[in-house]
């Protein structure tokens, strides 16, 4: 078992999902690019194990909100990549799931903060 | 398809990771690390590849399926490894399952199986009963019958009927064939439709109109081979036409089921009465009567409303519902008729057998238990290397299901030879042919084997999921073994099994000992060398004086045969036929009835049965139709209406005669050995004519020790007086004494040989644990020989062991016994529930086994070398 370093946040529970989504909508991208975008956008923050990576592209596959395929890396024509993109269900099960995490944080900050109320 | 696809996503993925590992060495480079360093950072930053690896397949849903061909196929190799162990478990679980499965199957066909009428459990049963009178279930006469059926508010339909048995005398040799009279309303009642033509109606049940018969499936599939041409065709049955109008379908054998004993019914007639007959209240009781209650009718309403019809035409008629004729009228489900006992022998044998499995089930477990000892590390490196605790639950469950399911398979194939072995055993009261092993047993099975695994496997299961992996991996190898904990919990599976195994025990010796009881009642005859041929005269084709002219001629050609010692003719056998007669002795008040057996029989049949004749004289040729009319009674007859009086001279009157006692025989058991004495009156064949008289039975008593022997010679004799008399059953007297006893000695077979196989079960269990303790205590045993104790020390200390579990499971095992006991209480005969001596002798037994299952244990343990035991350390 690897130790994790307090200053990192561990991810909730079903929100790696949607961070993928997220990231897939600027455009394909494989697996090592997806960790490494969140890890840089949440400035180290947030560490995407490839331990939850992998099995969470599987699953988001299987569910058909992304497609995979190989290509070949832009630069390097040799090596090939399993690129993934977000197909139209997915886009809608990106809007979902926002929708929800927003009305989660608001009851959240409902009860944690409840003097901003009223 | 599903591997191939299976490979594909496993190829994609590798390559996947693989490209991505690439991707993030090559970052790690350009940071500057070195080409190796780089490579072990990428590794690090990935973490365990493999688990990504399964749990990722695991999205794919395919994991469950391969983790379980994956156990499986682990376990199949562990067993494979162990053949000893396995092939213990899965005999001992066979053993279980399949004396279940035997039960049950029987059970099934008997008491549960659903029978074939639409909403079955609308149908209700009335009947009467004579309080003071008459126990049991009483028939209905005809006017009461119509009573029922026209007063009663609660059914829609009523019907009744009786047994009738027909001379087939179409064509070639005359065939006895039984069915039932039965009321037009019975088809409407029980719901059911022809398969051919239709069912008689109203009219056909008055006594003049054309006779009609619907036949049954399966006489109408043996005499006219399926053949739909027979509606409308005409049979001649007792020398009469009837017209067939009917076939029922293939399950129709009402009042019938698959396992009642006997043929089938062959037809049905409608049941007639006469204006005569349906103005007497009193001379039959033959009728047995069924109903269907109406929407939204309860029991309880039906019940009290065939009370008050019931206590309607009682007060109707108080001439003839007077003295101690009182009827009392019930209604209560419909059931096909067996007996009381039956439904105990049953629900007896079941109890048995449900121990024996949890006597298996409990061998197993210590089995499992001692395996999983064994295996304490295995399982704690399984944990150690990432196996979570519900997927050593899971290997331990696969373990057992695997075990369970080969003893299910061995345990269904001995069911299915323990039925047919029991198919040769032929019981009166039930037919087990009809036991099957059809979807219904094996759901069963399958239900059970689910419990056995359950109960099996919990325990080292929930054993291996509370071990700390640090604790059994800082064990060495040797110290490995089951904690203190677990040894308690293996005893106490023991001191259960004991207990049940008890419970068997015990009932097995009050079975045996009932049985040994019935063995010394006296029987009133002798039933050694006595041959008996079954034969009827039907009414319609011999008159009384041709009957009679045919039957003395008989008596006499049979008399004449060499080997014969005496030859009589009666109508019914003691033990196989019964029949009782209701009277009124002289002198006491009219309406004053009582009831003995009677059987009507020629005047050699003391002689030829060897029944004692205690004071008077037997029938003579002077006894003739128009000569006083006389009676023999037995010993109990006598005493019971004529204490301290003569009983010769007496007279009592029964349907209009009056009798007079011209011999007192000694006593007979005519229902069962296993039943209290009654009253019994013999009347003459050749001086009354009365319904049974058309049966005859003829006795042979030889010199033969095989009167079988002279079957076929008795044969010729009786068709060379009559070619067409049909001889329905040749047997012996012994036969017939040994078959009244069948099913007492089938459920003492059973009951035993399971209380054997328990007795064996517990026997390997306790040798199995003490064995396994003294291999877990070789050192301690080493050291105390070291400081010096004797072997005989050592010895009682193991034996003590095993003395103690028994002494708890005896303990808990007569509790449970006195309790079980009380059940079975109606089958025993001689001996109460609570007999001591039953009692001590099952507590001994398995008090000696378990001191023998522990001496050999012990034994080995005082053979155990100081030196080699502490050098072990």
């Amino acid at each position: 078992m690897r130790k994790k370093t307090p200053d990192r946040v561990e991810l909730l529970q079903g929100t790696l999902d949607m961070l993928i989504l997220r990231t897939l909508l600027f455009g394909p991208a494989h697996g090592h690019q997806i960790a490494k975008h969140i890890q840089r956008t949440t400035d180290d923050l947030l560490q995407v194990e490839h331990g939850s990576l992998y099995p969470a592209l599987h699953r988001l596959e299987r569910k058909g909100w992304v497609a995979a395929k190989w290509e070949p890396a832009g630069k390097d024509l040799k090596r090939e990549f399993k690129y993934y993109r977000l197909t139209p269900a997915g886009k809608k099960q990106l809007t979902v799931e926002e929708s929800k995490w927003k009305q989660m944080a608001a009851a959240i900050a409902r009860v944690m903060w409840p003097a901003k109320e009223g | 398809m599903f591997w191939r696809r299976r490979k594909l996503r496993e190829q994609d993925l590798e390559r996947e990771l693989h490209s991505d590992l690439d991707l993030e060495a090559e970052e790690q480079r350009e940071n500057g690390l070195s080409e190796e360093e780089a490579h072990y950072a990428a590794r690090r930053a990935f973490g365990n590849t493999a688990l990504i690896r399964e749990e990722t397949r695991e999205m794919w849903g395919w994991a469950s399926v391969e983790r379980f061909v994956q156990d499986i196929r682990y376990t199949v190799r562990q067993l494979r490894r162990n053949r000893g162990f396995a092939a213990v478990a899965i005999l001992t679980l066979a053993i279980g399952i399949g004396a279940n499965t035997a039960i049950f199957s029987i059970t099934d066909a008997v008491l549960l199986r659903p029978l074939p009428y639409p909403d079955v459990n609308r149908l209700i049963r009335i009947w009467q009963s004579g309080p003071g009178l008459f126990e049991g279930h009483l028939g209905a006469a005809p006017p009461e019958f119509a009573a029922y059926r026209d007063r009663t508010r609660v059914f829609s339909n009523v019907a009744g009927y009786e047994p009738e048995t027909l001379d087939l005398t179409n064509e070639g040799e005359p065939e006895h064939i039984s069915g039932y009279a039965a009321s037009s309303s019975l088809f409407p009642t029980l719901g059911v439709q022809p398969l051919l033509g239709r069912t008689f109606t109203r009219q056909e049940e008055f006594p003049g109109a054309a006779k009609v018969v619907v036949l049954s499936y399966p006489f109408w599939r043996r005499h006219y081979a399926e053949d739909a041409q027979v509606i409308g065709r005409l049979i001649r049955l007792n020398e009469q036409p009837y017209q067939v109008i009917g076939v029922m379908p293939r399950g129709f054998i009402f009042p019938s089921t698959p396992a009642s004993p006997g043929e089938p019914p062959a037809f049905w007639v409608p049941l007639s009465f006469t204006i005569v007959q349906l103005n007497d209240w009193a001379s039959s009781f033959d009728m047995s009567m069924i109903a269907r209650l109406k929407d939204g009718v309860s029991l309880a309403q039906a019940q009290g409303d065939v009370k008050r019809v019931a206590s309607q035409f009682q007060r109707e008629h108080p001439g003839i519902y007077s003295g101690n004729v009182r009827l009392d009228a019930s209604a209560e489900p419909w059931s096909p008729k067996f007996g009381a006992h039956t439904r105990i022998v049953l629900l007896m044998l079941g109890g048995a057998v449900g121990l024996l499995l949890l006597i298996a089930c409990a061998n197993v477990a210590n089995l499992l238990l001692a395996r999983a000892g064994a295996r304490q590390r295995e399982m704690s490196i399984r944990k150690a290397l990432g196996a979570s605790p519900s997927q050593v639950t899971r290997q331990v469950l696969t373990e057992t299901a695997v075990l369970t399911s080969a003893g299910g398979a061995a345990g269904c194939a001995l069911a299915y030879g323990l039925l047919h072995l029991m198919n040769t055993v032929s019981l009166n009261e039930i037919n087990i042919r009809a036991a099957s092993m059809d979807i219904r047993v094996l759901l069963f099975i399958f239900v059970l084997c689910s419990f056995t695994c359950l109960l099996c496997g919990m325990a080292p299961a929930w054993m291996f999921r509370g071990s700390g992996m640090h604790e059994a991996l800082k064990q060495s190898s040797r110290h490995s073994g089951q904690s203190a904990g677990n040894r308690r919990f293996a005893g106490s599976l023991i001191v259960a099994e004991i207990a049940c195994c008890v419970v068997v025990l015990i009932g097995s010796g009050l079975l045996l000992r009932s049985f040994i009881r019935i063995l010394e009642v006296p029987l009133g005859f002798d039933p050694q060398q006595t041959l008996i041929v079954r034969t009827s005269l039907n009414r319609h084709r011999y008159s009384p004086p041709h009957r009679h002219a045919i039957e003395r001629a008989i008596e006499a050609r049979l008399s004449s045969l060499p080997d014969v010692s005496a030859v009589a003719v009666t109508t019914h056998v003691p033990l196989a036929d019964e029949r009782q007669i209701g009277f009124v002795i002289d002198g006491q008040p009219p309406d004053e009835f009582h009831w003995a057996d009677n059987a009507l029989v020629s005047g050699d049949y003391f002689h030829a049965m060897k029944i004692p004749l205690l004071r008077g004289r037997t029938f003579s040729v002077t006894d003739t139709a128009s000569s006083p009319f006389a009676a023999v009674v037995s010993q109990t007859m006598a005493s019971e209406y004529w204490p301290k009086e003569d009983p010769l001279g007496k007279r009592f009157k029964w349907g209009g005669r009056h009798l007079t006692v011209i011999g007192v025989v000694g006593d007979v058991h005519v229902e069962a050995l296993d039943k209290p004495m009654t009253p019994a009156t013999y009347t003459s064949v050749y001086q009354i004519e009365s319904g049974p008289s058309t049966s005859a039975v003829f006795l042979i008593r030889t010199h033969e020790s095989d009167s079988m022997r002279l079957a076929a010679s008795a044969r010729e004799a009786i068709w060379s007086v009559d070619r067409g008399l049909p001889i329905m059953d040749f047997s012996t007297l012994q036969q017939v004494v040994s078959s009244s006893l069948a099913i007492r000695r089938a459920s003492l077979m059973l009951v035993g040989s399971f209380g054997v196989i328990a007795l064996l079960l517990s026997l390997i269990g306790i040798y199995g644990l003490l064995s396994y303790a003294v291999t877990q205590r070789m050192q301690e045993m080493g050291l105390r020989f070291a400081l010096g104790a004797r072997p005989i020390e050592i010895q009682r200390l193991v034996v003590s062991e095993g003395a103690r579990l028994a002494g708890w499971g005896i303990l808990f095992g007569v509790a449970a016994g006195a309790f079980a006991a009380q059940y079975i209480s109606k089958l025993l005969f001689g001996v109460r529930a609570l007999d001591p001596v039953s009692f001590v002798a099952g507590v001994s037994l398995l008090f000696a086994v378990a001191l023998l299952a522990s001496y050999i244990p012990a034994r080995r343990a005082t053979k155990v070398d100081p030196m080699t035991a502490l050098r072990y350390e």
